[in-house]
Parts: structure tokens; C-alpha cells; sequence
């Protein structure tokens, strides 16, 4: 009887550590995510989360990368910079990792630039938008990003303006470096399309007050605020705005404010206000193919949502292409390498995406594959609900 | 206590002395012994709050020190500063430059990240152990508490930066020694601070504890020590022994000195007390002994002295004891006194029914009865016997009439509370039946009085009725049970005039009587007239009642009311009368004055003779016209109240002598005498109305020469001084013509009569003339008689008041032909008149002279200003379109038309002969006066004088009519 236990308890350790050897050259490789999953942009690091989810599924019941199956590994950088660069110093020390991920925070991105070159890591950027985050200096370059270019954004936002009649406007920025390239960026695109930027306002991480600062636009002439914050600023503001009468003033803002659950954020109804926010992807503007399977995938796994509901949608179709993006990258180079993988990248041609049909999505010297053509501008409903433009 | 050997006082101090040593020595022994426990409880109580007040300054610190760091960990700025990796150090350096929390010198400060790496410092040259590093590490990077440690390595306070609740950060604060955070608050003892291991940390006194040596090796013999604990560390206060027995010591002295105070007041009160009631007791007995042996009823005592209030008592007990004594003898005395002056007859009777008292009262009625005292006692407690009281009749002989007595049966009782006998009172009420059947009769009378009578107790809040009679229930229909009780102000209705009210209502405040007419409303709503009489009733000078009596008047006042209706319409329609026959007249002299004036042309034009009697009936025809319209202008003058009488000099005699030659020529073609008798005392100028005077007397001359076909007329008129100086003139106008029947001799005076129709057909006349000489003679203040009998002619006599006048006053009038005037000289005249005919007539009499006409006032102001001629004179109608002549006038004197005419004669042209036109035009500034329809030669006339007159002299005017 116990001959015959020990025996079994043999046969089945022996089978555990022969299955281990046995698939010690088919580990899965690894996929990073480095984003706020519990801080300010949560709900940006959840559809982030959920995109390279839905694809990694797709791709692992496809078969894999090369193979191998694929295995997420997320890490929580609450918006951070500090906790980002540690993040990515872990990646650094894993096998098999294919490349990171990067959440909402261009500061957080931006932090991590050296320490992603020093150990050679390809980023995937599915959100932050600063400029600077492409154009690091870097040669080559690791960071690959399937999202809003601040560059492009100013200029769609003072269009924007623009189609509004709105000749003044004043800038809320929040002070990071993803503020400050969009001031830059902002400045250019108004003195080139004749919109005078009246008064610039900065606004720290979790200030509570920005009383003064509303005051002083109401005494300017300024006819609209364009807005650069993340949710909880742009709620200070907002708010700020209702209690000094002026909610009407049309508010255009920059997407951080869809990184999170923005409506329930406010003291007022968002009817009140008129805002309108840059988008790159929503399932009732992007009709193809590849959107409705994501948005099917999407049900399957997460449950029948309003399609104005999801939060963060454009990190969730972001991501979703960009972890097809490397896989095809990945069965083109045929490798996991770094250098081969970034070289296929930058090579690849006509890819069907979920955002757009990527003719080529990346080359050696562009490796942002969303341009201002492919940005439009969406407005909060009622219900607080992201809309196209024109949809009630 | 007479006999007692020894004085109360040395009793008192003899027997209190030894107990009082006792209870001194007693209490000081407590009292030592209790300020002992006290002294130590104290000095154990400072060492326990100074130990306390370390552990407050401890805890302040460090908590308020870590309350700050939180708030700091809270800043925007702090966080931003953690996120933003790139910008940080142009804002956090100065931010952190600029912090300070505590008074210590050595603080240090430093920012660590989320993985305890420092971002930022002030100060920071802390070398911690490993243990305390990883400590706040794990606490506030780990857990996001915040931490705090005070040991022998220092103090530090850390606190996380939270982003949604989890630590990002940390600010931290370290101190090398707990010696530099506490040591310059000042303390009540000795304080050490140690750890568990006893080295000190912090010592308020280094010199005596060094910080950082062991607290055990301290020596603690001749110190008091309390301890605490505060997390990790104990807490000391250290109080030398001996300045605890110092204070002892110091509370003895007091304490003794104290007592002995005590016991030198105690020991004087007593002797205090004993002497005073030594005193009183021996002043109270000297007092009864006194009263005891005297018949002085003195008080007791003369002299007020301090004395107890007990002793007071018990002499004035005594007081009272004695004065009761004495008044038990005066009182039986005032007893029968009082039943003797008592006002009702009084018997007591025991059960015998024997009389045991009675007073005079009831002797004297005894005596004016049938029978002696016995047998009336005895058929009164008969009567009596089964009731308490009883109105009996009683025949008096003395005075011979029934006396009515109201007697009442009360039982006597003993002491002992067992019936006696009974008392007998009999009060006489004969009086009081007598009033009452007066009373009754009264009443029946008001109550079938035919007038309604209503009375009111006016005392009583809301006044009300008391009393109506019969009558006041068929006059208002109100029964007496509805009135009773209310006030008399339901009768009032809302159309009751609130005036009677309110004199009703202040007659009655001021307690006048009042009698009213006043609306008032009967019970079915009807109303009606309201005569009353309101009197008030006095009792005892004071007015407690009305008395109203009511009349139903509404019949007599809607006959008033319809004679004054009827009175004013009347009145009305003689008005309009007046006022019609007014403008009649003015309306009839307009065309009157463009015949007469175009007759008066022709009469200057070539006529056959045939022509020039035709002209002559004409103007014949037109001056009995005018004589018309003038009797009923002056009539309507009359009636409308607006004829004035003149007061002004005149010369009477030359008044009487110009009628006397009018009317001659007159009486000569009928072959009548006309004879003038004066009897003037000399009064020949008086001041009167001269026109009206001979208006009148030219009246009665006219009838008497109408009315008389033969025989004569004789004028006599005589003047009499009355006593208040004034003149009376009277004036007889006799006749010997055909008389005035007895019959109509009354209503001869009377408006548009004459005698009869006959009259009318035969002699003409309007029937005004009389009316208006007896108006005129009224005015005037005398009076118009006749005296006639029919067929032997009429006597008319009149009187009027004249005053006396002074010759000198008399105007002089200027006699037109002594004026100075160049006759023939061509003067030029300004004609100012709207109506045509009338511009015609003048121009055509003024042929004379040159003359342009205006239309209007502002066409003279033109004509004067724009022409180079200049004007001698101007005629100015007064009744113009667009400018008057009265307007026009003022704007000439003013200057309007140059400065040449301001003086210029106007000469005012107007049909209006009512009385104010002549004040009217002198006013404006008028000359003359020329009257519509005027003759000829008066127009030429004041022409020539005006235009040939110097206005710088002063000119009279003549303005008669």
C-alpha cells in the first residue's frame, strides 16, 4: 500500500519535472504592461490591461508567437515615474520578455527612456501621447507607439477651435512633462492657424484649488480653455469652472481626461458643460472588421456593454493592434531579438488594424503610426458617455 | 436667680473656659495634622502636573510637528514634485529652502521616494542606526503611516506622500536630541526624559542630571521623584525633599498665630454676651416691678437700649396682659351703648320668651302700639315661632298709619355653645313700602305716555337701555326684552348722519342735554325722522343717566324738504331770468348804438323837412328803446345782486334844478305847473349816489307827467340830521293825475305791473320803473310809499340816507366849453374797433379830424409802432377779438408802441354799461370812458379836449354814464 503510494508519488513528480525540461525551449514569452492600475488612470491601465489581453488570446488560440505561447505580466507604476523606471528594471531581469507596454503617463514614459535603451527593451506605447516620447534622441529607437502624437493633437485641437469660432482661447496644462510638450506644440499650431493663445495655466498633480486661475480667464477675453490634464485635475477645473458661473465657456480638451472615469468625478451634471475631447478609436466611429471582432472578443470576455460605456476605449484598440503589430513583427523577423524585432517593426506592410488599415505602420525614422488624419473629436453626452461628434 | 451669689457673667466664664482649651487644643492638633497631609498631597500633585505637563509637551511635539509634516505632505507641489521627474528642481529646492516647523536649530529634513531613495534635503546630515532607517521605511514607504520615534538617537517624524491613498514618498524630519526640542520651555520641577535603558535624553536642569548619562546612577536620597511612561520612554520629575518641609514650617507659624486670635476674640465675646444679658434680664424685672406697682401706663421701659428679641417678647407679653385686663371693664359698657344707638329695633328673650334685653328702639315702638310690651313680644315670637324672619304690620296710634316691620329671629347661644333664648331685630321698613308704590305709579305713567321714552345707564360699560315705554315699542317696533340691555345704537342706521351722531355722542361726554334730529331705523328696517331729546339725570351731582324722549318728525321733514326743493328751484329760475334779460340788453344796445349813431349821421345830412321829422320820430323811437334796455339792465343788475351804490360829493340843489328844467319844458307842452319846494338845512352838497338819486326822482317826475293830464306836479324835498350824524333825504313827487286804485296800490312796486292792462294799452312803459326806484331807494337804505286815491291824483314819497359832504371835496368837472382848444384844428385819431358799422359811425362823426382804423389790439400796436404820423389821440373799443382794448392799452403804456404814445390819451369805447367796466378801463390805464350808444357831439367833444390836453396835468375824468 505505501510502496504503491510512494511509488505514484514518484511517477508523478518525475512527469512534473519531465514536462518543465520538456517545454524549457516552448516558455512562454512574456508581454510587460507598465501602467497605473491603481492611482489616477486606472481605467486607462485597465482597457490598456484589456487590449493586450483580447489580442494575446486571439494570437495564443491562433497558436502564438513562433510558437510560444504568450503570458502577461503587468506592473503597477501608479502614475509614478520613479516606480515606472523600477518597473522596467524588473522587465530587464526577465527571460523571454518580448517586449513592455506603456500606460497613460507620458512623464512616467519619459522617465523610462534611458533605462529602456541602456537594456535594449522594445516599448510599445498604446497612450501617452508626449512628443518627445518618439522623438528621444534615441538611434535606434525602442519605443513604438500606436496613439495620439501631442505634435498632431495641438493641431487638431486648435482646429477644432477654430470650427468653434473660438479666436481665444487659454491653456490648463498640467505641470509634467506632458504638459509642458503640448504647450510647446499648442503655441506652434495657434500662431500658425491664427488662434491666440490668451493666458497659460498650470496645474500640479492633486491640486485642489484653481480658483485664481478661473477667475483670471473669466476676466480675459479668452472664448475657450483647452485642456491638458488627466481626470482628477480636469474635475478640479471643471468644477472650478461651474462655481464661478462660466460652465458654458466650451471646454476643448486633450484625451487625458477620457483615461478615467471623468463624469463621475464632477460635482455637476455634464450636461451643464460643453466638452469635447480628442479621440483616435470608438466602436461607432471605427466600423471595420477588426473593430467589430475586437468589440465581439470584447463581449465574450468582459460582458455586453454599452459600446459608449467602455472606458478608455481608444488604450483598449491601441494596444489590441499593437500587440498584433509585434506579433506580425515577430513572425517576420522569425525571432525574438530585440534588434530583429525592432527591424521588422519598422518594416512591416499593410496590416489590418482595429483603429485604421496600417499601409505602413512604422518605418526607421516614423515610429508613430497615428497621425492627426486619424484623430477626431468626441463629446461627453448626458450620461457623461464619450460621442462622435454630431451623435447625441 | 435672686438669690444666686454669683453674677451670670462669671457663671458664664467660669464653666466655658475649660471646654474652650479643649476644643482649641483639639482643633490646632487636626489642624496641624491636616495641613501636613495637605503640603504632601500638594507637592505631590506639582510633581504629578509637571510630569503630566512633560508628557503634553512630548506629545505636542511630536504630534503637532507630525500634523505639519502631513499638512506639507499634502502640498500640491510635494506631489507634483514626485511625478515629475524632469522639471522638479526649478520649484522643489526653494519650496523646501523655505520650510521650517520647530524652534530647534539642528532640524533636518529630507523628501524620499517611493523606494526610500532622497529627492531632497534641508540639513540632512542624520546618521541613523539601521534599525530606526528600516523602521520608518517599513511604517511610512510600506504601509503609508506615519511614524515617529524619539530615542538616544534622536527624534524623527516621518510622514507619507499619498497619491489615492498609497504612499509615494515620504517627508521626514529628524532632530539629533530630544534636548534641543525641549529644552527652552521653562518647568514647575525637575524634568528627565530617559528610555527603557534609563540613559537620559532630556534634562530641564543639565546641570544637575547631565543629558545622557544613566538615570540610575543618579543618586535619589533627599529628592522626591515621580515617574510616566510615553511609548518607549519614562517621564521624571525630580523635587528636592526639602523645600516641601520648608512650606510646612511656614503654614505652622500662621496657624498658631491664628489660633491664639481665636481664642483672645471667643474669650471677650463671652464676657460680651454675659454682660448684655446680665443687663437685660435686670432691666425686665425692674420693668414688671414697676408696672406691678403703678397705675402708670408708661411704657416699661424710657430708654431704648440694645436688648434681645426673645426679652422683648416676653415684655410686651406682659404689656398686653395688663392692657387686656383693664378693657374687659370698658367693654360691657360699650356693649349696651351700641345696642342702644343701633338703628333697628333689638329684643332678647330667653326661653321663657321673658324679655332679657331690649333697646330703646323697641321700647319706643312698644309705646306707640296697642298693648304693653309683654303681649307684643308675645304675638311677635308667635308669629315667628317656626321661621327665621317675617315682614309684619303693625298700626301705630302715634303717628296713625301701618308700620311695616321686618323682623328677624336669630338664637342665642351660650359659651357653651346651648341655646338660650332668642334675639328679636325689627327693622322698619314703612319708608321704603312707600317709595316703591311711588315708584309704581311713575312707572305706569312713563309707560303710557303717548311720547317714547328710552333711558340709558350711562355708568354702565357699553351704556346700555335700561328702560322704553310702550310708546318707544309702537314708534320702533323693538319689544322691551330686544332693547333691554343694549345700547340705543340699533337704532341707528348706515345712513344716519354721523354729524348728529357725533354731537349726540359729545353731548353725552360732556353730560349736556341735547335735542337732535337724527335718521334712525325701526326694527322692520324702515327709518324715520328722529326728533330727540336727550336730558341727562343727576344723583348726587353726578349724571348716571339719559333720559330720551323720541318723536316721530319724518312727515314734518319731507315737507321741509320739498319746500326747499321747491324754494331753490325758484330761485334758479329767477336767475336764469336775470341773467337772460342781462344779455338781452347788452346783445339789443350794439344795434341800438349803429342806429342811433347812423341816425345821427343823417340828421347832419341835407333832409327835407318831411325827412327831418321822420329822423326826428326815429331818434325819438330809439331813445324810448334805449330807455328800456337800460330799465331792465338796471333791473337785472338788481337781481343779480350786482347794482352798486355810489358814494361821492355831489351838489344836490344843482341836481334838483337840472331835473326841474328837464321836466318844465316837458309839463309846459302838456300845460301842467311844475312846482319845487327845498327845506335842504343847508346841506346842498352831500355824498351820495347822485345818478341813482335822480334815476329815481326822474322816475316818479316821468309817471307824474305821464299819468296827469291836468292840474299840477309839485316836488318837495327836505333834509334831516339823524342823531348818528347821517342825512336823511326825503322826497315827496305829488300829482293831480288819475291815481292809483286802493287795491293795486300794493303790488304797484311789484316787477312789469302797472295798475291794470288798461294801463298798458293806454299809457305804455315797461312796468319797471317803480320796481327799480323801490329797489334803488332800499339800496340806498330808505324806503318808496305811495299815498293815492283813484282819480284825485298819487303822492310818491322816498327817502334815502345821504352823508354829510364838504363843499371843497366836490369834483370839478371840466366844463367843455372853457377848455383850452384851438376849434378846427385837425388832430389825428386812432380808431380801434372790430365791429364795422361802428368803425363807420365814428369815423364819419370824426370828419373833422384824421383818422385810420384798427381791427384789433395788435393792430393798433402796429398801426402805432409802424406809422410815421403820430397819434393825438386813440379810441379804444374795449371788446376786441385777438387783443382786447384792456390788453392793448396795458402793452401802449408800457411802451409796446414806442416811447412816444406811453402817454398818449385813450378814450375807451364800450356797449358793456355794467358796473366794474369804468375800473376796468382806468385800470389799464384809460383816460375817458365814452359809453355805446354815445352822441356826436360827446364823442367830438372828449376827442377835442383829449387831443388838445396836456397829460402832464392832472385830469379828472368824468366817467358817468
Amino acid at each position: 500500500m505505501r510502496s504503491k503510494l510512494l511509488i505514484s508519488a514518484f511517477f508523478c513528480l518525475s512527469s512534473l519535472l519531465i514536462s518543465c525540461r520538456a517545454f524549457a525551449s516552448a516558455e512562454p514569452l512574456v508581454i510587460g504592461i507598465d501602467a497605473d492600475l491603481s492611482a489616477v488612470a486606472v481605467e486607462g491601465g485597465l482597457a490598456i490591461t484589456r487590449g493586450v489581453e483580447l489580442a494575446v488570446d486571439e494570437i495564443n488560440a491562433a497558436g502564438g508567437i513562433l510558437g510560444r505561447k504568450i503570458k502577461i505580466v503587468a506592473k503597477d507604476h501608479r502614475g509614478n515615474p520613479s516606480r515606472g523606471v523600477f518597473n522596467i528594471q524588473q522587465f530587464a531581469e526577465m527571460p523571454n520578455l518580448l517586449a513592455v507596454v506603456s500606460g497613460v503617463h507620458t512623464p512616467v514614459v519619459l522617465a523610462e527612456i534611458d533605462i529602456l535603451h541602456s537594456e535594449n527593451i522594445l516599448m510599445l506605447v498604446p497612450w501617452a501621447a508626449g512628443t518627445p516620447i518618439v522623438d528621444n534622441g534615441y538611434e535606434p529607437n525602442n519605443v513604438f507607439r500606436v496613439s495620439v502624437r501631442d505634435a498632431e493633437a495641438a493641431i487638431v485641437l486648435i482646429d477644432h477651435a477654430k470650427q468653434k469660432g473660438l479666436s481665444k482661447v487659454a491653456l490648463v496644462l498640467e505641470r509634467t512633462g506632458w504638459g509642458r510638450s503640448n504647450l510647446e506644440s499648442l503655441n506652434q499650431a495657434a500662431s500658425e492657424n491664427g488662434v491666440t493663445i490668451t493666458s497659460v495655466h498650470w496645474i500640479n498633480w492633486q491640486q485642489k484649488d484653481f480658483s485664481e486661475d478661473i477667475a483670471a480667464i473669466k476676466a480675459s477675453d479668452a472664448k475657450g480653455i483647452i485642456l491638458v490634464t488627466n481626470v482628477p485635475e480636469g474635475a478640479v477645473v471643471v468644477d472650478e469652472m461651474a462655481k464661478q458661473n462660466v460652465a458654458s465657456l466650451p471646454v476643448i480638451s486633450h484625451w487625458g481626461i477620457a483615461s478615467g472615469q471623468f463624469f463621475s468625478a464632477l460635482a455637476n451634471p455634464m450636461g451643464d458643460y460643453d466638452i469635447s475631447v480628442l479621440q483616435t478609436f470608438h466602436f461607432s466611429h471605427q466600423k471595420n472588421s477588426k473593430a467589430k471582432k475586437l468589440l465581439d472578443a470584447y463581449y465574450d470576455k468582459f460582458g455586453l456593454v454599452d459600446i459608449h460605456a467602455i472606458d478608455g476605449v481608444t488604450g483598449l484598440a491601441h494596444a489590441y493592434d499593437l500587440i498584433h503589430l509585434i506579433a506580425a513583427a515577430a513572425d517576420k523577423a522569425d525571432s525574438i531579438e530585440t534588434d530583429k524585432l525592432r527591424h521588422a517593426l519598422e518594416s512591416l506592410e499593410n496590416i489590418e488594424g482595429a483603429v485604421k488599415n496600417y499601409d505602413v505602420p512604422f518605418t526607421a525614422n516614423r515610429h508613430d503610426a497615428l497621425w492627426s488624419k486619424d484623430y477626431f473629436m468626441t463629446k461627453y453626452n448626458e450620461k457623461g458617455q464619450l460621442v462622435t461628434v454630431g451623435q447625441k | 436667680m435672686l438669690n444666686e451669689p454669683t453674677r451670670l457673667r462669671s457663671l458664664l466664664l467660669s464653666s466655658m473656659i475649660p471646654r474652650l482649651a479643649l476644643l482649641i487644643t483639639v482643633l490646632s492638633i487636626a489642624l496641624f495634622g491636616l495641613s501636613f497631609h495637605f503640603i504632601v498631597k500638594q507637592t505631590d500633585k506639582l510633581q504629578q502636573q509637571s510630569v503630566d505637563g512633560l508628557e503634553q509637551d512630548i506629545n505636542y511635539i511630536v504630534n503637532d510637528t507630525t500634523r505639519q509634516l502631513a499638512d506639507l505632505a499634502a502640498n500640491d507641489i510635494i506631489i507634483n514634485a514626485l511625478v515629475d521627474l524632469e522639471q522638479r528642481d526649478n520649484y522643489l529646492p526653494m519650496f523646501f529652502r523655505s520650510l521650517n516647523l520647530t524652534q530647534a536649530e539642528s532640524v533636518e529634513f529630507a523628501l524620499f521616494d517611493f523606494a526610500g531613495k532622497r529627492i531632497i534635503d534641508k540639513n540632512w546630515n542624520a546618521t541613523l542606526p539601521e534599525s530606526l532607517s528600516n523602521a520608518w521605511r517599513q511604517q511610512t514607504l510600506g504601509s503609508s503611516n506615519t511614524f515617529s520615534s524619539v530615542s538616544k538617537y534622536g527624534v524623527l517624524i516621518s510622514v507619507p506622500v499619498l497619491l489615492q491613498g498609497v504612499a509615494e514618498g515620504a517627508l521626514v524630519m529628524y532632530v539629533d536630541s530630544l534636548q534641543s526640542l525641549l529644552a527652552p520651555y521653562p518647568r514647575l520641577t525637575n524634568q528627565l526624559v530617559t528610555d527603557k535603558e534609563g540613559n537620559v535624553l532630556f534634562s530641564s536642569e543639565p546641570t544637575l542630571i547631565a543629558p545622557g548619562i544613566d538615570f540610575s546612577d543618579f543618586d535619589t536620597k533627599g529628592y522626591a521623584t515621580k515617574q510616566a511612561s510615553w511609548a518607549n520612554l519614562n517621564l521624571y520629575s525630580v523635587k528636592p525633599t526639602i523645600t516641601a518641609y520648608r512650606e510646612i514650617a511656614w503654614t505652622g507659624i500662621v496657624l498658631v498665630t491664628m489660633i491664639a486670635g481665636f481664642v483672645f476674640i471667643i474669650l471677650h465675646m463671652v464676657s460680651m454676651t454675659g454682660a448684655l444679658a446680665e443687663r437685660t434680664l435686670s432691666q425686665l424685672y425692674q420693668g414688671i416691678k414697676n408696672t406691678l406697682n403703678s397705675e402708670d401706663k408708661k411704657p416699661l421701659v424710657e430708654e431704648k437700649q440694645v436688648e434681645a428679641k426673645e426679652l422683648a417678647d416676653i415684655r410686651d407679653a406682659f404689656d398686653k396682659l395688663i392692657w387686656d385686663l383693664t378693657e374687659v371693664s370698658l367693654s360691657n359698657e360699650q356693649f349696651s351703648n351700641v345696642i342702644e344707638s343701633m338703628g333697628d329695633m333689638l329684643v332678647v328673650v330667653d326661653q321663657n320668651n321673658d324679655i332679657l334685653l331690649s333697646n330703646k328702639r323697641f321700647d319706643d315702638f312698644c309705646d306707640s302700639q296697642y298693648g304693653d310690651k309683654k303681649s307684643i313680644l308675645k304675638s311677635i315670637t308667635h308669629k315667628l315661632a317656626s321661621i327665621q324672619n317675617k315682614e309684619l304690620k303693625h298700626f301705630s296710634v302715634k303717628e296713625g298709619r301701618e308700620l311695616y316691620i321686618q323682623w328677624t329671629k336669630t338664637s342665642l347661644w351660650d359659651a357653651n355653645g346651648n341655646i338660650r333664648g332668642d334675639i328679636f331685630v325689627g327693622s322698619d321698613e314703612t319708608e321704603q313700602r312707600s317709595l316703591e308704590s311711588h315708584v309704581k305709579v311713575l312707572t305706569h305713567a312713563m309707560d303710557e305716555a303717548t311720547v317714547s321714552i328710552i333711558i340709558s345707564d350711562i355708568k354702565r360699560i357699553g351704556q346700555p337701555v335700561i328702560y322704553v315705554n310702550n310708546a318707544f315699542e309702537a314708534l320702533t317696533g323693538f319689544t322691551r326684552d330686544e332693547i333691554i340691555g343694549k345700547n340705543c345704537r340699533v337704532l341707528q342706521s348706515n345712513e344716519t348722519n354721523s354729524e348728529a351722531i357725533n354731537d349726540i355722542r359729545n353731548a353725552i361726554a360732556t353730560r349736556e342735554p341735547i335735542e337732535t334730529t337724527v335718521l334712525n331705523s325701526k326694527k322692520d328696517g324702515s327709518h324715520f325722522y328722529n326728533r330727540l331729546n336727550l336730558t341727562p339725570v343727576k344723583i348726587n351731582g353726578e349724571v348716571t343717566h339719559y333720559i330720551g324722549f323720541q318723536q316721530d318728525v319724518t312727515q314734518q321733514r319731507q315737507t321741509e324738504k320739498y319746500l326747499e326743493e321747491a324754494r331753490e328751484k325758484a330761485e334758479e329760475s329767477a336767475r336764469l331770468k336775470s341773467s337772460f334779460l342781462a344779455s338781452m340788453s347788452h346783445e339789443i344796445r350794439t344795434p341800438i348804438h349803429g342806429i342811433s349813431g347812423v341816425l345821427q349821421l343823417l340828421a347832419g345830412s341835407e333832409l327835407s323837412e318831411e325827412q327831418k321829422h321822420y329822423l326826428s320820430l326815429a331818434k325819438f323811437s330809439i331813445q324810448g328803446l334805449l330807455h328800456i334796455v337800460n330799465d331792465i339792465l338796471d333791473f337785472s343788475k338788481i337781481e343779480a345782486g350786482q347794482l352798486q351804490i355810489e358814494s361821492s360829493p355831489f351838489d344836490i340843489l344843482e341836481s334838483l334844478e337840472n331835473l326841474q328844467s328837464q321836466y318844465a319844458i316837458l309839463c309846459q307842452e302838456k300845460g301842467l305847473a311844475l312846482h319845487f319846494h327845498f327845506d335842504l338845512q343847508g346841506f346842498h352838497v352831500v355824498q351820495g349816489d347822485d345818478v341813482r338819486f335822480r334815476q329815481i326822482l326822474s322816475n316818479l317826475l316821468g309817471n307824474a307827467v305821464k299819468f296827469t293830464d291836468e292840474g299840477h306836479i309839485e316836488v318837495t324835498t327836505s333834509i334831516k340830521q339823524n342823531a348818528d350824524d347821517t342825512l336823511s333825504l326825503l322826497c315827496s313827487v305829488k300829482d293831480t293825475g288819475i291815481g292809483i286804485a286802493q287795491d293795486k296800490q300794493s303790488t304797484i312796486f311789484d316787477v312789469f305791473t302797472q295798475e291794470d292792462l288798461t294801463t298798458t294799452r293806454k299809457f305804455g312803459g315797461t312796468g319797471l320803473g317803480l320796481s327799480i326806484s323801490k329797489q334803488l331807494c332800499e339800496l340806498m337804505g330808505g324806503e318808496i310809499k305811495l299815498d293815492s286815491v283813484k282819480g284825485h291824483g298819487s303822492t310818491f314819497s322816498f327817502t334815502v340816507k345821504l352823508e354829510k359832504a364838504d363843499e371843497d371835496l366836490l369834483k370839478p368837472s371840466y366844463p367843455p366849453s372853457t377848455a383850452k382848444r384851438t376849434k378846427g384844428k385837425k388832430h389825428k385819431v386812432l380808431i380801434v374797433e372790430d365791429n364795422d358799422i361802428n368803425q363807420v359811425i365814428v369815423k364819419q362823426h370824426l370828419t373833422g379830424h384824421t383818422t385810420l382804423s384798427a381791427k384789433s389790439g395788435l393792430e393798433a400796436l402796429e398801426a402805432l409802432s409802424k406809422m410815421k404820423v403820430t397819434f393825438d389821440v386813440i379810441l379804444m373799443d374795449c371788446q376786441m377779438p385777438e387783443m382786447d382794448g384792456f390788453e392793448a392799452t396795458k402793452r401802449i403804456r408800457s411802451g409796446e408802441a414806442g416811447a412816444r404814445y406811453v402817454d398818449i390819451p385813450i378814450i375807451a369805447l364800450t356797449a358793456n354799461a355794467m358796473k366794474g367796466d369804468k375800473e376796468r378801463c382806468v385800470n389799464a390805464g384809460m383816460d375817458d370812458y365814452l359809453s355805446k350808444p354815445f352822441d356826436a357831439e360827446d364823442l367830438i367833444e372828449k376827442v377835442e379836449y383829449w387831443a388838445s390836453t396836456e397829460k402832464s396835468l392832472t385830469v379828472y375824468s368824468d366817467f358817468s354814464l
